[in-house]
């Protein structure tokens, strides 16, 4: 018999002997993994549900928001620094237009309003804009049409709404073309509505639930025709940092440095995701705490089994194991003992998974996988080395003689 | 014949705090040579055990030289101390002390594992050693399904497996009935026999210390 082999039949001789024994103790790690891989799994699908609602937002786009929003170390700036009264003009979209690598360019104003239908009142964020928005944001109609530059110059009392808005307000997105919804006591009819785009979540906002008014008509709820944003859509990827740069020196020309700020759509999800993930990690730790109280749980196990064994490891010691066979053959139980557990909780949270899925993007990857096996084998060692040298280090006649 | 283990001077005292409390073993001065069949007898606490475990490589002596094949072993680290045991003692126990979790097979098989032998020359040599001990049909039983004597063959038989030069057996009949015994011992005086082995037999019994071909009587920790 190969000698790992041995040890690790004689390992799964003795955890199987002590069945329930082996079950409650693995039930330590089982917890542990389990949360830490439900995190890691809830973590990942959250990260890709942000990247996935970034990328259906439109690619290649910078935004121009009042104020510094941003640090320069890229993270969200809170304080009087973020805070502005500054608001845009029509003016500014129409010098940015002349920067060459802008394909498109569009303002507009976002206001939160109360939405009625008939008795129906929805809370939403109206958009006044162009219909270059829709082109920026790669936004389609799944019913009815996107408001158009007719719509835009005639004023018309038109809006596009979201899917989401529109189930809310009138049962289905197929019911709303036509209708009319209130907005500070005057009507608007419906003439489309927008393909879902995700998001909503997590306080960010809830795309899905906007609703779209060409921006000359929003006048009415904008007396000062003021921007609240401007969205610029590059010509090319590798041209953003140039564009960048140009909107700048256009936007300096009228307003101080601290009143602007030129954000990148990809800055704003590596701050966003990486909220998330120093949320996460903390969240992660917290779960790790339950994977030590698992290894204490199989540190006393194995100090008792190596008290139950000690004339057997006398006999081995007799017949010619040195301290080392002995160290190894009671650390590779505390291992497989710990990796049952890991296996376990691995399958839990996969479970778990799968049923949260149906509401939730979580997601178990390879790291998952790892981590729940790595983690539980480091918990092994790290918790069985202690009785497992208490084991090699038994005098061979004193272990022999124990009765 | 040649000194196949020497014991010059030997003394086993056990201290507590630094001073003596019990002496188990007082100057001892003994040789077995290769190939003798002796046996170790005195009543009990007169230290046999104490002197079987010396010989056994399992304990040091507190004054005193062992030396095994003209070699002084009172350098020997833990881990060539062990490998000694593996190669050059084969135990014998009174209470058997097979391992339950194991095969017949692997019980006998388990020093060669220690040894890193080859696999399948061990099982090779485990399952003939099985078979002259008539127990190779047992040889995947566990041993709580097979009979006392048969456990202690099985004993014998991995005290065999690395082809060991002494034989150590600790009143091998102890815990067996008289059939029983009469034929663990026949079998132990056939390894000295037919294969020449050196052995010893440590005993309580007058009986089976007489069949030896050496008795070495030990009374309060002394040879008399």
């Amino acid at each position: 018999m190969n000698y790992l082999m041995f040890i690790l039949k004689s390992a799964a001789a003795d955890l199987l002997r002590n069945k329930l024994r082996t079950l409650l103790t693995s039930l330590g790690i089982l917890i542990g993994v389990s949360s830490v891989v439900l995190l890691i799994a809830f973590g990942v699908g959250l990260k890709n549900f942000i990247k996935n609602s970034f990328d259906s937002l439109g690619s290649n786009l910078v935004f121009i928001l009042p104020g510094q929003v941003l640090s320069k170390s890229g993270g969200f700036r809170g304080g009087a620094g973020a805070m502005t009264t500054t608001k845009f003009e029509e003016r500014d979209v129409n010098e940015l237009r002349k920067i060459d690598e802008a394909d498109v360019v569009v303002g507009a104003f976002t206001k939160s309003i109360n939405a009625t239908a008939g008795t129906v009142t929805e809370e939403s964020t109206l958009y006044g804009t162009y219909p270059e928005y829709f082109i920026a944001r790669t936004t389609k109609a799944i019913e009815g049409r996107l408001f158009d530059r007719r719509d835009l110059d005639k004023r018309s009392k038109v809006v596009v709404i979201g899917p989401k808005i529109a189930e809310k307000l009138f049962g289905s997105a197929s019911f709303s073309i036509g209708k009319t919804i209130k907005i500070d006591n005057l009507g608007y009819i419906v003439i489309g509505v927008t393909e879902a785009k995700g998001g909503g979540g997590f306080g960010g906002p809830d795309i899905d639930s906007f609703i779209y008014m060409p921006f000359k008509t929003a006048f009415v709820l904008n007396p000062d025709k003021k921007l609240l944003t401007i969205f610029l859509k590059a010509t090319d990827e590798k041209k953003i940092p140039l564009l960048k740069q140009k909107i700048t020196q256009t936007m300096e020309k009228r307003y101080a440095e601290d009143d602007f700020s030129v954000v990148e759509q990809t800055q704003i999800l590596d701050t966003v995701q990486s909220i998330f993930t120093m949320l996460n990690s903390v969240l992660i730790a917290i779960g790790a705490i339950s994977l030590i109280v698992g290894g204490v749980g199989i540190m006393n196990i194995m100090y008792v089994s190596v008290t139950e064994r000690i004339k057997e490891i006398g006999v081995r010691r007799a017949i010619g194991a040195t301290k080392k066979d002995i160290l190894f053959q009671f650390l590779t139980e505390a291992v497989v003992l710990s990796l049952v557990g890991g296996f376990m909780g691995l399958l839990l949270s996969a479970t778990v998974v799968l049923i949260v899925q149906q509401f939730f993007p979580a997601a178990i990857d390879a790291t998952s996988v790892a981590v729940a096996l790595g983690v539980s084998s480091f918990v092994g060692i790290v918790f069985g080395v202690f009785p497992a040298k208490k084991a090699a280090d038994l005098s061979p006649i004193d272990a022999i003689r124990y009765e | 014949m040649s000194s196949m283990i020497k014991l010059s001077g030997v003394w086993k005292e056990y201290r507590i705090d630094n001073e003596i409390v019990f002496t188990a073993l007082k100057n001892i001065n003994l040789t077995i040579k290769n190939g003798e069949y002796c046996s170790i007898i005195g009543p009990s606490g007169c230290g046999k055990s104490t002197l079987m475990h010396l010989i056994g490589l399992l304990d040091q002596p507190s004054r005193g030289t062992i030396s095994i094949n003209d070699r002084n072993i009172e350098t020997y680290s833990d881990s060539e101390l062990s490998h000694l045991r593996n190669e050059f003692v084969g135990f014998v126990f009174q209470q058997f002390n097979l391992i339950p979790k194991l095969t017949i097979l692997e019980n006998v098989m388990l020093p060669s594992v220690y040894s890193k032998k080859n696999e399948s020359v061990a099982k090779k040599k485990a399952l003939e050693l099985l078979e002259r001990f008539g127990i190779a049909s047992k040889a995947y039983s566990y041993p709580n399904k097979i009979s006392g004597g048969q456990q202690q063959r099985v004993a014998i038989a991995r005290a065999l497996i690395m082809q060991p030069q002494l034989i150590l057996a600790d009143e091998p009949t102890g815990n067996l009935d008289t059939a029983s015994g009469q034929a663990i011992l026949a079998l132990i005086e056939d390894l000295h026999k037919k294969d020449g082995m050196t052995v010893v037999v440590v005993t309580h019994d007058m009986n089976i210390a007489k069949r030896a071909k050496r008795k070495i009587n030990i009374l309060d920790g002394t040879i008399i």
